[in-house]
């Protein structure tokens, strides 16, 4: 009997990692193209201007493994939906590859956590739509429009939008919202991602907020004290937070964690 | 002439039958001779003929006068029941019931006769109730000898399923035979009481694996004595409860026993020693030193065992998941993957570098372990080593998929 990767947790998480590391350096190249175009010179500017393969193939490897990783998700939750009285053969082969228990744990994680950081970390890979569309209203049609193409950013992030995402997405959702350009709504999440992080986790993400390079301007253009001081961050540490940022200076790598 | 006497004479013959009905008083006789009759079988005592009589003076107008006289004279006299209550005094029930409905029939208003239907009903309904209630009883009977026959069956039934080498693996069946695992208290030669704590601890450990739904493991302590209390209930509970345990003997299991003993200090620090024992069979053994598998060194002994229950209850863990469900499993090492265990809880404590090298070393001893890559892999992108990350998690998703 074969192992079905799709009904087990660890192959979601290893995916999601793939895929949000090809991202961050993605990301890492690209600022340090930008930062190149910035400081250098004649020479710079004219090999700034070039996309160096190394970062579209970061960026194609990130866009292909989260749309991967995404329906996936779809695929698997559309599985464990069929009814076992109207497709008993899909029922027990549902039941040969995982028990009862372990496809409901499967469930809960794909809906909560896995669907929608796979549908950001797709969108943040994704040119941004000039103008927002409607956002999928079933499964079927999550399905069809991370088949489509060109697949719609703005469309998944409104569906992850929808429901109260995890505090944990709220934060991808900050970061992306950062890099589309709407620092308001980006702020709005990260402070809403904060105050809904457990009190033990807080000063960590708040530290990561403050060195995460995407975030930067969002942080910057808040003030970033008074924020951590309405979420109950220790002051101490929000000092250490807020010293940290004025201070920085080197690009921090990661945009999301893995 | 000839043919126009011929029609009158039809003519003649066929107008004779009509004038005869209409002009004669045949019934009107009838039933003269029927009130007459009913009088005559008055004075006769025979009253239910008596009575039959006038109810067919009732339907000729001429004589509706005569017979309701008559009706109401054998009424009043008590007498239309009569025959109705000789029936039912001889105990003929039912037929003494169809004497009353006629009476009642012949004379809707007649008192004796609704009184004796009602009382008559009411007995019926007793009646019924005593028969259902004797009923019941056989009912029950039929009803235990069929749950008896059912439990049966399913024993039958479980035996084949759990025993059949092409069944024994379909979906819920492979879950008839789960593990038990029972931990007897770990023996400690200087004192009872670390040997109980870490008994304790390693027990409470398990239980948190079996809870953990990304590790899947199912183990837990041995359920015997569930039942102790039902059976105390009646005498009927304690067959019930026999029956379900001689079901459960009869069943193909795997009741697990773990005995183990705290090791004193040697070359490698102190020491927890686990044997795993299958109905009466040496099964596996893991030991575990505090220089090994315990982190950063400590001189506090019960904070040493408390940390060897970690690589210790990941062990276990395995062999138990080994046995429910060999898909589930991250690495087919149990030693490897107790390493890991260990790995996981220094990374949970914010400590990478002694977490790493425990994955490091889990991986040492099995390089398929896909959870010590995975792990060794995301540390390697959050120290900002995106290439050795990109081939760890490769080759983690590769052998997950394999």
């Amino acid at each position: 009997m074969t192992r079905d990767p799709h009904y087990v947790l660890d192959w979601y998480a290893i995916k999601f990692s793939l895929a949000a590391l090809n991202a961050n350096e993605w990301v890492r190249l690209r600022d340090r193209r930008a930062q190149d175009w910035r400081k250098g010179g004649f020479l710079a500017h004219v090999t700034a201007v070039v996309v160096p393969d190394g970062e579209r193939r970061r960026l194609e490897q990130a866009r292909c493994q989260a749309q991967e990783l995404a329906l996936a998700c779809v695929d698997t939750l559309i599985e464990l939906d069929v009814s076992r009285w109207r497709h008993p053969q899909v029922a027990y082969a549902r039941a040969r590859k995982a028990g009862r228990e372990r496809r409901r744990a499967l469930r809960s994680h794909l809906e909560d956590a896995m669907l929608p950081s796979a549908l950001v970390l797709l969108a943040g890979v994704l040119e941004p739509d000039p103008k927002p569309v409607a956002s999928p209203r079933s499964r079927g049609e999550l399905r069809a429009a991370l088949t489509a193409d060109p697949i719609r950013p703005s469309a998944l992030v409104g569906l992850v939008e929808q429901a109260l995402p995890a505090a944990r997405v709220q934060y991808s959702l900050a970061c992306l919202y950062a890099t589309w350009g709407d620092s308001r709504r980006s702020q709005a999440l990260l402070r809403s991602s904060l105050a809904r992080t457990p009190r033990s986790r807080r000063v960590g993400l708040a530290h990561r907020a403050v060195t995460d390079p995407t975030l930067r301007p969002v942080v910057e253009a808040g003030d970033a004290r008074s924020l951590l001081a309405q979420l109950d961050v220790e002051p101490s540490a929000a000092d250490a937070v807020v010293t940290e940022t004025e201070t920085e200076t080197e690009t921090e790598t990661e945009t999301e964690t893995t | 002439m000839r043919r126009l006497r011929s029609i009158v004479v039809a003519l003649a013959l066929a107008a004779a039958p009509a004038s005869a009905a209409g002009t004669s008083d045949a019934p009107a006789a009838a039933s003269t001779s029927a009130c007459r009759e009913g009088a005559t079988l008055e004075r006769l005592d025979r009253w239910d003929a008596a009575a039959t009589a006038y109810a067919a003076g009732l339907q000729v107008r001429a004589q509706a006068a005569c017979a309701e006289r008559g009706l109401r004279r054998l009424q009043a006299g008590g007498r239309l029941c009569a025959a109705a209550t000789a029936l039912e005094d001889a105990g003929l029930d039912t037929e003494a019931q169809a004497a009353y409905a006629k009476v009642l029939e012949l004379q809707p208003s007649s008192r004796c006769a609704s009184v004796a239907i009602a009382d008559m009903t009411a007995e019926g309904t007793v009646a019924w109730l005593r028969e259902a209630i004797a009923d019941l009883g056989q009912f029950a009977l039929a009803a235990a000898i069929a749950v008896l026959a059912a439990a049966l069956l399913a024993w039958m039934l479980l035996c084949v399923l759990t025993h059949a080498p092409g069944l024994r693996r379909l979906p819920g069946v492979r879950h008839l035979r789960r593990v038990r695992l029972q931990l007897k208290s770990l023996g400690d030669g200087a004192s009872d009481r670390l040997g109980s704590a870490t008994t304790g601890l390693l027990r409470s450990r398990l239980v948190h694996d079996a809870n953990d739904k990304r590790v899947a493991l199912a183990s837990g302590p041995s359920d015997t004595g569930a039942l102790d209390g039902l059976a105390d209930v009646s005498d009927q509970a304690r067959v019930i409860v026999a029956l379900l345990r001689l079901m459960r003997a009869g069943l193909p299991k795997r009741d697990w026993v773990v005995i183990g003993v705290l090791q004193g200090a040697s070359a490698d620090g102190l020491g927890l020693s686990i044997a795993l024992d299958n109905n009466g069979r040496f099964t596996a053994f893991g030991e575990f030193w505090a220089n090994t598998h315990c982190g950063p060194p400590t001189k506090d002994v019960a904070e040493t065992y408390r940390r060897l229950t970690i690589p210790a209850a990941g062990w276990l863990g395995h062999q138990v998941a080994a046995v429910n469900d060999p898909r589930a499993l991250l690495s087919s090492s149990a030693d490897s993957w107790a390493l890991f265990t260990v790995g996981l809880h220094w990374c949970d404590r914010g400590e990478r570098r002694v977490a790493g090298d425990f994955y490091e070393r889990a991986r040492n001893v099995d390089p398929h372990n896909i959870a010590a890559l995975a792990n060794l892999g995301v540390m390697a992108a959050e120290d900002g080593r995106p290439d050795d990350a990109e081939r760890m998690l490769s080759r983690a998703l590769e052998l997950l998929e394999r």
